[in-house]
């Protein structure tokens, strides 16, 4: 049996996984948390490996999946600062669970160790030593996503892939460019606040526009909330708002077709990624209800004709493949479970 | 600053007569400003202290009057004209009203073209005046290209969109290269860098209109450029004055002056500079460092506008890097053959950038064009349209 903590700023969520099967909760972290989870669980004496989610490791976690030990409770609480609403929790649960069970393994799998050696020339923005010394970077972000998109489709018998653009399509939608297995890009900056548009969050804009927004006597909170949390989606549709609702969007919602905005968001990356890799040969789409955004992806794809993208005729059941083989660059689609991403990567980090 | 004087008979007939440029203007230095004339073949430097663009405007406007040549029109460049101009206007009150309220846009290049403007009427009160905007030739930016994710009452309110500039730069290559390539101008697809010593962007043009450009809503955004630095994530300005303190004008001074080429390598904002030093071996881990990050954003940018534009016929190099830099014009060609773009390494070493000029391969399927900037002829143009001359 395999335990997994994911935290969020509100709760913080457990996978059970035994066998093939998945039990999943939610939980608050109040005195006796623990005790509540295992009655739910059942009996604890079979887990075998303990694992926790960490979303920022920052520059000191270099590894997806790592074994965690007593010395890395340390290296793990210097990573607070980078999220804190969401780090924090992560260190406190996994300091517990080691003390607690120091016979079974520990698992950290970290979302951003993807993107540690990022090429130098992607990872650092051009603004003096002074702010790049204060960890002004970009760190990126699920990278445990993408990395197991691109081991996913090796597994499927592609050999070839080399250089590829994993485009995660959701509510946080974001890219990464990935050469030979190793991140190359990442749409995601310092932040998840940089990069494609999403559900609250305005994506990239001229930092002129914060400059702006301060000097009316906002405050940074104010301008915070309302670039990560009224912006994106919810702003363009005035309504709170989903990935779902903007690919199913018909027509043009006030004037601003928003479909189209999001298709050119995704496009105009694509372009840059695969500029950045001297070339593309595979895309991969990632999405939760991937079925549903077929129709969605082969509009883009389309649009990627020139390149001698050729989308199949018929695509009968497998939406697997949405390519021809006679296509220069292929077109994979893989259905995203958080629970089973997690339980491939635990398989690995017990190895 | 500046100058040139032009002699049309029509559109199609158009030769300079005059031109020059006033140097170190308002600079306080040791080497003193002056103005050169270039004019009936000769050349005249005056050495004189010029404390603003201003003064300079009229240094310039009493040298024309001095040497006799008859103006019957005189036109402005004007870097930002928001959502209030679309285009190239005659001057007249209300115009002038109009400006005013455009001066916070670009806080530090409006108000100089505004007070060159006031003194050019100031000195020749009577004579027919327009401005062209920089921000013009991409008003035709489509929506879903121009509209950043905001809500809609901050949008209203303070007017964020893309703007774009270089427009005037631009929309010369719009025209001047299907010319020169024999197309049709209503059926070409360019991708243009516009590289200068000071700021740099690239624009999608689209059938000789604008259908996107890397500089947004100020001229920050977008490209590495010599003390600007480009697309960063917005949310780094809310962390460093939240957390270290920054004050927000600091911090706009810090990223408009002492970012980009500058802030990356510590020591120069010419990208020619810094190549130099690779060359030279000197500080060579800040310099590589600035060089591929400035081409690294330009590639990206390129294969954005490639693949939004669904293919491209011409890849267009102009203003002072782009038609004098070969390295970074090497370097941005290097593997873009996945784009159809195969640069002649020999012939881009060479070729001195002194004219409109190609140096793509013969395998490459896409034009790779070299194109001196001519600004002023644009404005020239303009003028010819709004005057129906």
């Amino acid at each position: 049996m395999i335990l997994i903590f994911d935290p969020s700023p509100l709760y913080l969520r457990w996978y059970k996984i035994e066998g093939g099967n998945i039990l999943e909760g939610k939980c608050k972290l109040k005195p006796g948390w623990f005790d509540r989870i295992i009655r739910s669980i059942g009996r604890i004496d079979e887990v075998e490996a303990i694992g926790y989610v960490l979303y920022h490791g920052g520059e000191m976690i270099k590894d997806p999946v790592g074994i965690m030990t007593s010395g890395s409770i340390k290296k793990l609480e210097q990573c607070v600062k980078y999220l804190p609403e969401y780090n924090d929790l992560t260190f406190k649960i996994s300091r517990y669970c080691i003390r607690r069970f120091p016979g079974v393994k520990h698992l950290l799998f970290c979302d951003t160790a993807f993107f540690v050696n990022l090429p130098q020339e992607v990872s650092t923005y051009a603004v003096p030593f002074e702010l790049r010394r204060k960890g002004v970077k970009r760190y990126g972000g699920q990278g445990l996503c993408h990395q197991w998109a691109w081991k996913k489709v090796k597994a499927l018998g592609d050999k070839h892939i080399r250089n590829a653009v994993s485009v995660y399509l959701g509510n946080y939608t974001n890219m990464a460019a990935i050469k030979d297995g190793r991140a190359r890009e990442t749409s995601i900056g310092f932040t998840n606040l940089e990069g494609m548009i999403s559900s609250g969050s305005c994506g990239d804009i001229d930092p002129t526009v914060v400059f702006q927004l301060y000097s009316t006597g906002m405050s940074f909170k104010t301008i915070n909330r309302l670039l990560s949390k009224e912006s994106g989606f919810a702003a363009l549709l005035g309504k709170k708002s989903g990935f779902s609702d903007i690919i199913n969007q018909k027509g043009a919602a006030k004037g601003i077709a928003l479909r189209e905005i999001y298709s050119y968001n995704i496009l105009k990356y694509l372009g840059g990624f695969i500029s950045s890799l001297g070339g593309a040969d595979s895309l991969i789409f990632i999405g939760e209800e991937i079925d549903h955004d077929i129709p969605f992806i082969s509009q883009i794809c389309l649009r990627l004709k020139f390149l001698g993208l050729k989308l199949k005729r018929s695509r009968g059941r497998d939406h697997s493949e949405l390519t021809r083989k006679d296509s220069l660059i292929k077109v994979y689609c893989l259905k995203y479970d958080k629970q089973e991403v997690l339980v491939d990567w635990a398989k690995e980090g017990i190895k | 600053m500046t100058y040139k004087v032009f002699q049309a008979k029509s559109s199609g007939d158009i030769k300079v007569v005059a031109y020059g440029k006033a140097h170190r203007v308002g600079v306080k230095g040791t080497e003193p400003s002056f103005i050169e004339h270039h004019f009936n073949n000769e050349v005249s430097r005056i050495t004189t202290p010029i404390a603003n663009h201003q003064a300079a405007a009229r240094l310039i406007l009493k040298h024309i009057e001095d040497s006799r040549i008859k103006i019957d029109c005189l036109g402005h460049r004007f870097v930002h004209g928001g959502s209030h101009f679309k285009g190239s206007v005659l001057l007249d009150a209300r115009t002038l009203k109009k400006l005013l309220l455009c001066l916070p846009l670009a806080p530090i290049h409006n108000p100089i073209a505004f007070a060159v403007i006031y003194e050019s009427r100031k000195f020749f009160p009577g004579l027919p005046q327009y401005v062209t905007f920089d921000s013009a030739f991409h008003s035709a930016i489509p929506g879903h290209a121009y509209t950043y994710a905001l809500p809609k009452k901050i949008i209203k309110k303070f007017g964020f969109r893309k703007y774009g500039f270089h427009g005037l730069s631009y929309s010369y290559a719009a025209r001047e290269i299907p010319r020169f390539l024999k197309r049709n101008p209503k059926n070409i697809k360019i991708v243009a860098c516009h590289l200068g010593t000071g700021g740099s962007s690239v624009a999608a043009i689209k059938n000789g209109r604008s259908i996107d450009t890397s500089m947004g809503y100020s001229p920050l955004s977008g490209l590495i450029m010599s003390t600007r630095c480009g697309d960063i994530d917005p949310m780094l300005m809310i962390y460093l004055m939240n957390t270290y303190g920054y004050r927000p004008d600091e911090l706009m001074d810090i990223l408009n002056k002492k970012s980009g080429l500058l802030g990356i390598s510590g020591f120069s904002s010419d990208i020619t500079d810094i190549i130099h030093h690779i060359y030279e071996k000197k500080d060579i881990v800040r310099a590589r460092l600035a060089f591929n990050m400035y081409i690294h954003r330009l590639k990206k940018y390129i294969g954005s506008y490639i693949v939004a534009l669904g293919g491209i016929d011409a890849l267009v190099f102009t203003d002072d890097i782009g038609i004098h830099s070969w390295q970074v014009r090497e370097k941005v060609c290097e593997n873009m053959e996945w784009a159809g773009i195969v640069l002649d390494n020999k012939l881009n070493r060479k070729i001195s950038g002194d004219k409109t000029s190609l140096i793509n391969d013969t395998r490459s399927k896409i034009k790779i064009a070299l194109l001196p900037a001519e600004e002023e002829f644009i404005i020239c143009l303009e003028g010819i349209k709004l005057l129906r001359l």
